[in-house]
């Protein structure tokens, strides 16, 4: 039992945490939310250059073949500044489903210049799912040719490839599709927490038969490839709810009402403490699963488990420090709103409440 | 980072639960193994209790961190831990107050005689102790007690009154903490003493309580204390009552009990059929218990901060302030929702014909209520954690 981490870990988070404090202060977060790309280059382009995009990706390939802890660890630190890019896209997801179902020349084509950030992948899966239940993009293995609409593409137009999920004729399989492909449209589609999410469109896109793979992950939080993703945000929300937690905190302390800090009041301090006792917990939930995941032990359902519990408290601490803000929380101006705004995205991408639940559920009753 | 157990550990775990598979073989079992009594299934309150940890100490598994000078066996703290982890977790007696914060203060603070005293006979598990801190007066503000010690001589003389004393109806001695000085502030002015529980100045009468737990309220008229029944020095009773959580910090934070009573409820919800379906198969009930799974995880976690930062050797204070808080709200909330998915069957108590489980959620709802409130409030917790934890600029 020994819940420290080792130097080398404290280097990488302290690496992280230096290149989020001086490329991604609040200005950079507020500026990004009025662009169109959303896309902070700087940032990434050090994120590759300090071998941050390598992490996850296997050595043969480039990579670093770092551990999921690690990856949590970076990702408490995005969580931390808010910092955005198309980490988790790229180097997380596409590198993870691009090692599971690629052809050997797809990685090694790919995933070298995705582990130095030169290259950035994003997954394109999610469709309308309120209107229909069979992914309407049509991928043709035998033309090679891909059709129908993505949304929520996250960093769309920063993409040098996708990897499009969509049904074929023997079932659902993945397409590479270089961004710049004739018949690719994409367009901004405006958001709750102004997140870099778009609509890409497919229209009669060809790639040729070698890109397409059959689909042995699927795009949900059951899968192989989704296993990093889930512990990667939950540390993200960690990293954002100790953040929120920490300036909450000083404006309790400093803020005075009826004569005293407003901190002095149970009604205001009660409430923080209850969310920081939650927050401890649920760091160490994210790391438990990282640890076993690095470890091979069962992790799935620590990891859906460490997900649920952690969007779930970023939006709890966000709608208490919203709160305890009071008019200032509520402005455009003052900070809390965009921990608000984040907070949901966070509970409802990759993986929502009731998926989870019922995973987590089937896992107890199995 | 490493959130298992090292083989050396869990090697004495299973040594430890070969000897309790013994224990479990014996004709009293069902008395020394009673999960369902909650939260006093800790107690060596009868005679089969006591025999049992009497045993426990024949197999050396009492003081095992005490230094070998005073009879113990030097281990680090986290054996202790791992000896209550399983106790509790099957509901029998666990190795207390005894061994963990009044062995460690005599063997810090007492006097020679004291030690020579207590320290063998508690090692033996030949005597129980009950804890004297509360008063009417005096809950969460446990400092401003009023129970009077006067000098008188070579004795002290106590007179007045405590409250949830939970063990003064089986105890052989009472560690009192009582005022030595009334004009010294409330922290300065208390003192800690050894009274033995059968003095004829002290009265017992039960408090009974919704959750079928006797505790006792204890009057003191006119106790005569020999005055080297004084612990320690004279107005400093209240170090050494907040010492206790550095004493005990391994040994008071156990999970086994809420893991117990999350797999109860699941178990429950497998067996308990209605309208010709588990319960399990309800996908109302399924989410739910997912979130109480998802915090009982989060509970255990909470739980290893407490015991990782022990094993450094720091105290572990707003860890297990956080672990309280959390999973003593986590015990009730999993009681109550045994009894909404048991539905109206499940307010029939135990002996009560068709009472499901014999009653035993219907008990739980109603015992799990004291645990936040004994032993520190969810309150004072939040407390602990808004000030020491945050550094939250909070009133009292």
């Amino acid at each position: 039992m020994d819940l420290d981490l080792t130097e080398e870990q404290e280097m990488l988070r302290g690496t992280v945490r230096r290149m989020c404090e001086s490329l991604f202060d609040p200005q950079t977060v507020r500026r990004l939310e009025h662009e169109d790309d959303k896309f902070d280059r700087a940032f990434w382009d050090e994120l590759g250059a300090g071998g941050i995009c390598a992490l996850r990706i296997d050595p043969d390939h480039g990579g670093a073949g770092m551990g999921a802890l690690d990856l949590a660890l970076v990702f408490e630190e995005f969580g931390r500044a808010l910092a955005s890019s198309p980490f988790l896209s790229s180097c997380v997801l596409s590198a993870s489903l691009l090692s599971r179902i690629g052809s050997e020349s797809a990685k090694r084509e790919w995933l070298p210049g995705m582990a130095r950030g030169e290259v950035v992948a994003i997954p394109a899966w999610q469709e309308n799912d309120l209107i229909g239940d069979a992914p309407a993009t049509a991928i043709d293995p035998v033309r090679g040719v891909v059709n129908g609409e993505k949304l929520l593409v996250p960093f769309a137009s920063v993409a040098d490839i996708f990897l499009v999920h969509g049904a074929g004729p023997d079932g659902d399989a993945w397409a590479l599709v270089p961004a710049d492909a004739p018949g690719i449209s994409i367009v901004a589609q405006s958001n709750h927490a102004s997140q870099p999410l778009f609509a890409v469109r497919f229209d009669d896109v060809r790639i040729g038969a070698a890109a397409i793979f059959a689909a042995t992950e699927v795009p949900d939080p059951g899968s192989e490839a989704f296993g990093d993703v889930l512990i990667a945000v939950a540390a993200e929300a960690v990293g954002a709810a100790d953040r929120l937690l920490a300036l909450t905190v000083d404006y309790a302390n400093q803020r005075k009402q009826f004569g005293r800090p407003i901190a002095n009041f149970q009604a205001v301090s009660h409430p923080l403490a209850d969310c920081a006792t939650e927050l401890e917990g649920i760091r160490y939930l994210a790391y438990q699963a990282a640890w076993a995941k690095d470890g091979n032990m069962p992790w799935r359902h620590l990891a859906q488990m460490a997900k649920l519990q952690a969007a779930t408290l970023l939006r709890r601490l966000a709608t208490v420090s919203v709160q305890i803000h009071g008019g200032i929380g509520y402005s455009i101006d003052g900070d809390p709103q965009l921990f608000y705004r984040r907070a949901k995205h966070h509970e409802l991408m990759y993986g929502t409440a009731d998926d989870l639940k019922a995973r987590i559920s089937d896992h107890i009753f199995a | 980072m490493n959130f298992a157990f090292s083989d050396e550990e869990m090697g004495f775990l299973k040594d430890f639960q070969d000897h309790l598979a013994q224990e479990r073989q014996r004709s009293d079992a069902a008395v020394i193994f009673a999960p369902h009594r909650e939260t006093d299934s800790w107690l060596v309150d009868g005679p089969e209790r006591r025999a049992f940890m009497k045993r426990l100490a024949q197999a050396g598994y009492i003081g095992m961190s005490w230094a070998r000078d005073y009879g113990g066996r030097e281990r680090p703290g986290i054996y202790d831990y791992l000896l209550n982890e399983e106790l509790s977790s099957q509901g029998a007696p666990i190795i207390g107050k005894g061994v963990g914060c009044i062995g460690k203060t005599i063997i810090a603070h007492g006097s020679d005689r004291l030690k020579r005293e207590f320290l063998p006979q508690i090692l033996a598990a030949d005597i129980e102790f009950a804890l004297g801190y509360s008063e009417p007066g005096a809950g969460s503000d446990l400092a401003s007690l009023r129970l009077r010690a006067e000098r008188k001589g070579e004795n002290w003389v106590l007179n007045g009154q405590k409250m949830w004393t939970t063990s003064a109806h089986f105890a052989d001695w009472y560690w009192v903490a009582a005022r030595t000085d009334a004009e010294a502030p409330k922290h300065k002015g208390i003192s800690v003493f050894l009274v033995p529980m059968d003095h004829p100045g002290l009265t017992v009468t039960e408090v009974k309580t919704m959750g079928d737990h006797r505790t006792n309220q204890v009057f003191f008229d006119n106790v005569d204390v020999p005055g080297d029944y004084l612990v320690g020095e004279e107005n400093a009773g209240w170090r050494y009552v907040c010492e206790a959580l550095d004493y005990e910090r391994f040994a008071l934070y156990t999970v086994g009990p809420l893991l117990l009573k999350f797999q109860s409820l699941v178990e429950l919800l497998k067996l308990a059929r209605r309208g010709g379906a588990p319960l399990a198969a309800d996908p109302v009930i399924r989410a739910r218990v997912a979130e109480l799974a998802c915090e009982t995880e989060t509970a255990t976690m909470l739980q290893r901060r407490v015991i990782a930062r022990a094993i450094k050797g720091d105290v572990p204070t707003v860890e297990a302030a956080m672990y309280k808080l959390y999973s003593t709200r986590l015990g009730r909330s999993i009681a109550n929702y045994a009894l909404d998915c048991l539905g109206p069957l499940g307010l029939l108590r135990s002996g009560a014909p068709h009472a499901p489980f014999d009653g035993r959620w219907e008990m739980s709802d109603r015992a799990t209520v004291v645990d936040t409130i004994g032993g520190g409030s969810s309150e004072i917790q939040k407390n602990i954690v808004a000030r020491r934890g945050l550094g939250l600029l909070v009133g009292a």
